[in-house]
């Protein structure tokens, strides 16, 4: 299938460059040791509001979500509508949207099971949090991948404008600042206050991060997991549509400008 | 230096071509740092303070940094990141066989302007945390911040310097400048005393980053917080700043001479 | 004249002796953890023993095939490469040891890399080498003029160099390459990728600063056509040695030998018999076209062209010398020129 080549190749090529993925590794550490010293010391401090155990828990966890968009989809897909190389896509009897999707989840899972997966394992060791893992269970992971797609269709969206301008990057990075605030990266989302917690309800952000990592942390029951499943997957459908719209009318553009 | 401001000129009129372009630059540095300042805003009032660090001591000393870092950035940046492709693709022997000083026709290629975000939403952080601050803003106390702030533009440059040279040494050095300019930074993003001894040390003695913004506004807020004495947080960061960007500058013609003696 | 022509070229500019320089090459195994943790190296003489001179206002064409130590000399000459062994005299400055003085009095062009800025237009590029190299105000504006005029400048000036064609930024490489009037001028590959009206344009373009401001040009190229419109002299290396240095038409005499002649006609085996035996000649035939190989040390075209006549149904004859592709070809693997050592001929 070739799909699967395609994923088996974003593998490949991450794997040339050993002195680069030691200081991926080392920089994985420090981040996830720097988010650790700051909640303890706040942890520590206001005990009444969130504890240690919640908050590693939630860090680690996160790690493992954060790390399979770990690949920048916008650059990705970027460079190839800039370059031109989109054309040579054209050629080929795929669709440009999944290519992309199948390179971008290749370099997501590799960033996962290569560098994080390891160091989260590590983590949790250290600071015994082995109840984690025993709480995984297919919501999460079918929340996860949910939310992995979710980044991805928004991002192509985004993407997409490269038929229009060339600095999309710009967009790129407006997209992941919006995600980091929004999703829970930098503060878990209920501990918003109440008009931007109200904001974040509507945007489908916190679904690509907080969602997945509360079907393992918070008690839900089982029609609150389903109901949050489906939202992840309306906001999905959402941009997938959008993504095609935008891509049809690129691609008209494509032909009457020639890039 | 004149050579340098021409080039200024020059590149302001061909970026003023872009003009959406150039302002989207500025804008999105602008965007992220206040994204930024919205995340610690919401852990402040949620928690109250961070490690007794109220929140304009926080945006003080995370400007600090930012600052710093944009200031350097803006003549550094790209001379130091593009030497990479200068040395991988043989672009650099162009530069060896013009009759000036090789560090700096390499900062003469490029200044990049997308950093002017850095600093204006620096001098309006500046301005914004200072007034709320209970201090007394005397002549005296601002040039004290001056002095501290260009030990900070110091010791940032000695770190893109020294990255920017492991080029000729190494072929693929970005990983390693990545965290040294991006990962290790972060960690002064919040007070250093939040760290662990360990780390502290490391942040003081290994990788001066504290230097830049943790021992300089303590000493600018009369804070003791961290593991040194006031009045070595006082003036140290300067003559830390001085000695260092001196000795990358070194390191970095060192390793010019080492290319001329190997090739590549 | 002869005397008068001696005189004015005996000022030698560049002096080079036994020059050395070794490469390390990483050495990669097969083993992946070998490979991270020590690293092997090979020893390779890129350039050993190398030995010339050359004066003022001459034209030198430097050949080699790849890896052969060519662009090691050139970077020795230059100042970005310190020898390993032996020395460079430019002017009597060391490039190693004064790269700046040495920078101030030469001009360099990669023909594969451009030393202007990418974003600003070409007039400012100019305008910012006048202050790097310190250019007289009325110096900058004679040549400026004088370059725009020959090399068609005008047209593109105002455009920053990402927007102009590779012809376009060769010429405005050259432009800010002399600009400053230096005394030698190095171009590396300068036509490759040019079409035939650039080039030319070009070629026209270093003929003229030579004779009008006797600037001495070293030539490294591919391309025979530049080496033959342009140079009286020819230095080939290979293997990091010089392997020829001499006069373009002495390389031609001795070794231009391996001649061609191309014959249409019909032909018959008893006749191509008769040509055959002839010594050193081969045959090869394709329908009705023939092609005669032949040395001409050993057999004189006049006898085989007086053969050929005999053939009534001859139609149409071509004679070959040899390109300067196959001299240098032949030059490569010539054994004897190996074993016999460097020649210089003059």
């Amino acid at each position: 299938m070739v799909y699967l080549e395609y994923i088996k190749n974003a593998f490949k090529s991450q794997m040339y460059y050993r002195m680069n993925w030691g200081m991926k590794i080392m920089g994985i550490i420090l981040s996830i040791f720097l988010q650790l010293c700051l909640w303890n010391v706040l942890a520590d401090d206001h005990s009444d509001i969130v504890s240690m155990s919640y908050m590693v828990e939630y860090i680690l966890l996160g790690c493992m979500v954060k790390s399979l968009t770990a690949s920048n989809v916008v650059d990705l897909v970027n460079g190839h509508i800039g370059s031109g190389q989109i054309a040579m896509d054209m050629i080929k009897p795929i669709r440009f949207q999944l290519y992309m999707f199948c390179e971008s989840l290749g370099n997501g899972l590799f960033s996962c099971l290569f560098e994080y997966f390891p160091i989260v394992v590590i983590f949790s060791i250290f600071m015994k949090s082995f109840g984690l893992w025993g709480r995984i269970d297919i919501f999460f992971l079918a929340s996860t991948f949910l939310g992995l797609c979710l980044y991805f269709v928004l991002a192509y969206c985004l993407a997409l404008t490269g038929f229009w301008w060339t600095q999309t990057w710009i967009l790129g990075r407006f997209l992941n600042d919006l995600v980091g605030l929004f999703s829970g990266k930098m503060v878990p989302v209920w501990m918003f206050p109440e008009a931007l917690l109200a904001v974040s309800r509507c945007l489908p952000f916190q679904h690509m991060y907080y969602t997945p990592i509360s079907m393992v942390l918070e008690d839900f029951t089982l029609m609150q997991k389903c109901s949050l499943l489906g939202v992840q997957l309306f906001w999905c459908l959402f941009f997938l549509f959008l993504g095609k719209v935008i891509e049809r009318r690129g691609m008209y553009r494509l032909q009457v400008q020639g890039g | 230096m004149k050579l340098y401001t021409e080039l200024l000129k020059t590149l302001f009129k061909s970026k003023m071509e872009y003009r959406f372009n150039f302002f989207m630059e500025i804008f999105i540095n602008i965007f992220t740092y206040v994204v930024t300042y919205i995340g610690i805003w919401v852990l402040i009032r949620r928690f109250g303070s961070i490690a007794g660090w109220d929140f304009y001591e926080l945006m003080l000393l995370y400007n600090f940094n930012l600052f710093s870092y944009g200031a350097a950035c803006f003549v550094l940046y790209i001379p130091m990141q593009s030497l990479e492709e200068m040395v991988r693709m043989g672009d650099f022997d162009g530069v060896l066989v013009k009759p000036m000083n090789p560090f700096l026709y390499l900062l003469m290629r490029q200044g990049y302007f997308g950093f002017v975000g850095h600093l204006i939403l620096g001098f309006l952080v500046f301005g914004i945390s200072l007034s709320h601050l209970q201090l007394e803003i005397t002549a005296g106390f601002l040039f004290d911040m001056v002095l501290k702030l260009t030990g900070a533009v110091l010791l940032q440059s000695a770190v893109l310097i020294f990255t920017g040279a492991l080029s000729f040494r190494f072929v693929r050095a970005l990983a390693v400048r990545n965290v040294f300019i991006y990962t290790i930074r972060e960690f002064i993003n919040y007070p250093v005393s939040i760290y662990p001894k360990v780390l502290q040390v490391f942040l003081t003695v290994i990788v001066p980053y504290g230097f830049v913004n943790f021992y300089p506004v303590e000493a600018l807020l009369n804070k003791q917080d961290g593991m040194l004495p006031l009045w070595l947080a006082d003036g140290a960061g300067l003559l830390l700043g001085l000695l260092l960007a001196y000795l990358g500058y070194c390191f970095f013609m060192s390793s010019v001479r080492k290319y001329q003696s190997t090739g590549s | 004249m002869e005397e008068k022509g001696e005189e004015i070229l005996n000022r030698t500019v560049i002096r080079v002796e036994n020059l050395g320089k070794d490469y390390q090459i990483r050495k990669r195994t097969e083993r992946f953890w070998k490979d991270i943790f020590s690293r092997q190296y090979e020893v390779k003489k890129a350039v050993e023993d190398v030995n010339f001179e050359i004066a003022e206002g001459e034209i030198v064409g430097y050949i080699g095939p790849n890896g052969a130590g060519k662009s090691t000399t050139i970077k020795m000459l230059t100042g970005i490469l310190q020898p390993d062994r032996g020395q460079v005299f430019v002017n009597g400055i060391q490039p190693g040891k004064c790269r700046v003085d040495n920078a101030k009095n030469i001009g360099v062009v990669f023909g594969q890399r451009t030393q202007l800025w990418w974003d600003i237009p070409v007039k400012d590029t100019l305008h910012l080498m006048k202050h790097m190299y310190h250019i007289p105000e009325q110096t900058y504006q004679e040549n400026l003029k004088l370059y725009s005029d020959i090399l068609g400048l005008g047209e593109f000036m105002h455009l920053p160099v990402r927007q102009l064609s590779l012809g376009q930024r060769m010429r405005a490489d050259i432009a800010c390459a002399i600009l400053h009037n230096p005394q030698i001028l190095y171009l590396d590959e300068p036509t490759i990728g040019l079409d035939i009206f650039v080039k030319e344009n070009v070629r026209g373009f270093i003929h003229e600063i030579n004779q009008k401001k006797r600037t001495t040009v070293i030539l490294t190229t591919h391309d025979m056509s530049d080496i033959e419109k342009l140079c009286s002299r020819v230095m080939v290396i290979d293997q990091g040695r010089i392997i020829y240095d001499g006069s373009l038409l002495d390389l031609r005499e001795q070794y231009g030998h391996m001649e061609s002649i191309e014959a249409k006609g019909v032909w018959d085996d008893v006749f191509l018999e008769e040509i055959k035996r002839l010594p050193s000649v081969s045959v090869t035939q394709e329908e009705n076209q023939i092609m005669i190989q032949y040395d001409s040390r050993k057999v004189d075209s006049d006898k085989i062209l007086f053969l050929l006549m005999k053939n009534q149904r001859i139609c149409d004859i071509k004679v070959h010398e040899q390109s300067l592709d196959g001299i240098i070809k032949q030059l490569y693997v010539c054994k004897e020129v190996r074993e016999n050592g460097i020649f210089r001929v003059y």
